[in-house]
């Protein structure tokens, strides 16, 4: 059987995006393949991926330090998805659930990496500087962009993980506190208390960098900055607020 | 001391420079902002972070590297035994069949096995060639030790070179040269009672080659692909 998921399939419409108003049709068609996947269809099943394996991607590989990591991630996202199909709330959407089990996985994957981070006090995975993709620019303005890359993922690594995610699902999604709070489990008030939080604390990192970069410029012969790569324990990040109604 | 103003203003730039207040609130911020020198530069740092921010979140190009995932989802399926192969086959052989599926993962842990693979087989090789050593070789099949079923090179006479420790093999295998008393239409004394292994011959040197070979029986059901 060719259960090729990358060729669209024209019997179903593409999905929209977790909480997006117009999309209900993408919605309802997500539900009709889970149903057609729940009783052993394959082909459902690998439409079912073949939809929503970008939006999955996209996500994992924001909160992981590398492809590898990613596409285990989403891989094995896809099969809790899959053997836990029959308890599929038909209340949400299926890219709300999908995204939910990401960003668990990845937040379990971002705390172990933090805990072995502590431990080693060496981050031994550098980020990977090739995000911004350096071939379709000058040398000198690859290198500037690849810098500026590693700073910007340097500085979201210090983040406690559920900053991390909130702000990924915020930034990259688009989407609004209430569906952020479907995914995450939590409340909305919970999930402006984590947007706030974490973008203050990712705009002090930035600065303090900023400033350790501009001293060390100003410096003769510049130096060695053993403070640039800072682990930020979760408890400096703050108490979770007390959820208001 | 900043005026209750300042406050409340600073304290929104977070969610004011993403979006994320209300219209109203914002509106306030706006105002307050319009007239706070403070408050502006604050808003200006704010937005510097939140621009690189989304500009590294947003860029596009993670995407050029999305590997192929539908694969490595089904080889899990099928190793758990969630799904099966169409055709019925077992896991492993579904694999092997279907396209494209051995992800860099599963391709880099065989990898890893090959290794492991050369040294055993190199070990069987010589033991192999120690067993070859150990004088010349006995007849495999025939206890009679007639030498036109020998099935095995005998040793030459003369020092032996390691072209002719190549050529020996282990007890039981098919060293080419050996098929000569084969040609005739005969297999060698012990095999007559297992004559399935005809078979594995072409026709014309199979027992009764012309004659019988037509009418040759396999004592094993014949399986619905045609393969025995």
């Amino acid at each position: 059987m060719d259960s090729n998921p990358q060729s669209p399939n024209p019997q179903f419409p593409e999905p929209s995006k977790p909480g997006a108003r117009d999309g209900e049709s993408g919605r309802e068609q997500d539900h009709r393949l889970v149903r057609l996947a729940k009783t052993g269809d394959e082909l459902a099943f690998a439409e079912l991926v073949r939809r929503h394996e970008r939006g999955a991607w996209r996500v994992a590989r924001r909160l992981v330090p590398s492809d590898e990591d990613a596409r285990d991630l989403v891989q094995d996202a896809f099969l809790r998805v899959f053997v836990n199909l029959e308890g599929f709330d038909f209340k949400y959407a299926f890219s709300s659930w999908l995204l939910r089990i990401v960003n668990n996985l990845a937040i379990d994957s971002l705390r172990k990496r933090r805990t072995a981070f502590s431990i080693s006090g060496d981050d031994e995975d550098d980020p990977e500087p090739g995000l911004m993709d350096p071939k379709a620019l000058s040398p000198s303005a690859a290198m500037e962009q690849t810098e500026t890359a590693a700073e910007v993922q340097a500085c979201l690594e210090t983040l406690a993980p559920h900053f991390q995610s909130a702000l990924v699902l915020r930034e990259l999604e688009g989407l609004g506190c209430m569906e952020i709070a479907e995914i995450v489990d939590a409340t909305h008030v919970t999930v402006r208390w984590r947007l706030h939080r974490g973008r203050k604390l990712f705009q002090e990192e930035w600065e303090r960098r900023a400033r350790i970069k501009q001293t060390r410029a100003a410096e003769p012969g510049g130096g060695a900055n053993k403070d640039a790569a800072r682990f930020v324990d979760p408890a400096e990040q703050g108490p979770e607020p007390e959820p208001r109604t | 001391m900043k005026n209750p103003s300042c406050t409340e203003a600073q304290a929104e730039l977070p969610l004011f420079v993403g979006g994320d207040l209300d219209s109203e609130v914002s509106k306030r911020v706006e105002r307050h902002i319009e007239h706070c020198a403070d408050c502006r530069d604050g808003l200006a740092a704010a937005r510097t972070a939140h621009r690189v921010l989304h500009e590294y979140l947003v860029s596009p190009i993670v995407e050029l590297h999305q590997p192929e995932i539908w694969s490595g989802v089904r080889a899990g399926l099928l190793e758990r035994g969630l799904i099966r192969s169409p055709a019925g086959t077992s896991a492993p052989q579904a694999r092997a069949s279907y396209q494209g599926l051995q992800t860099p993962a599963t391709a880099g842990r065989l990898l890893r096995l090959l290794p492991l693979a050369a040294a055993a087989a190199a070990g069987l090789f010589y033991l192999g060639l120690l067993a070859g050593r150990s004088g010349p070789m006995a007849p495999a099949f025939d206890p009679s030790g007639d030498p036109a079923n020998q099935l095995l090179v005998q040793d030459p006479p003369g020092p032996r070179a390691g072209s002719d420790l190549a050529r020996e093999t282990l007890p039981g295998a098919l060293p080419l040269g050996t098929l000569a008393p084969l040609a005739k239409g005969q297999l060698p004394l012990g095999l007559e009672a297992e004559p399935w292994l005809g078979e594995a011959l072409p026709l014309h040197l199979r027992p009764g080659a012309g004659a019988s070979a037509a009418g040759f029986q396999s004592p094993y059901p014949k399986r619905a692909d045609g393969v025995r």
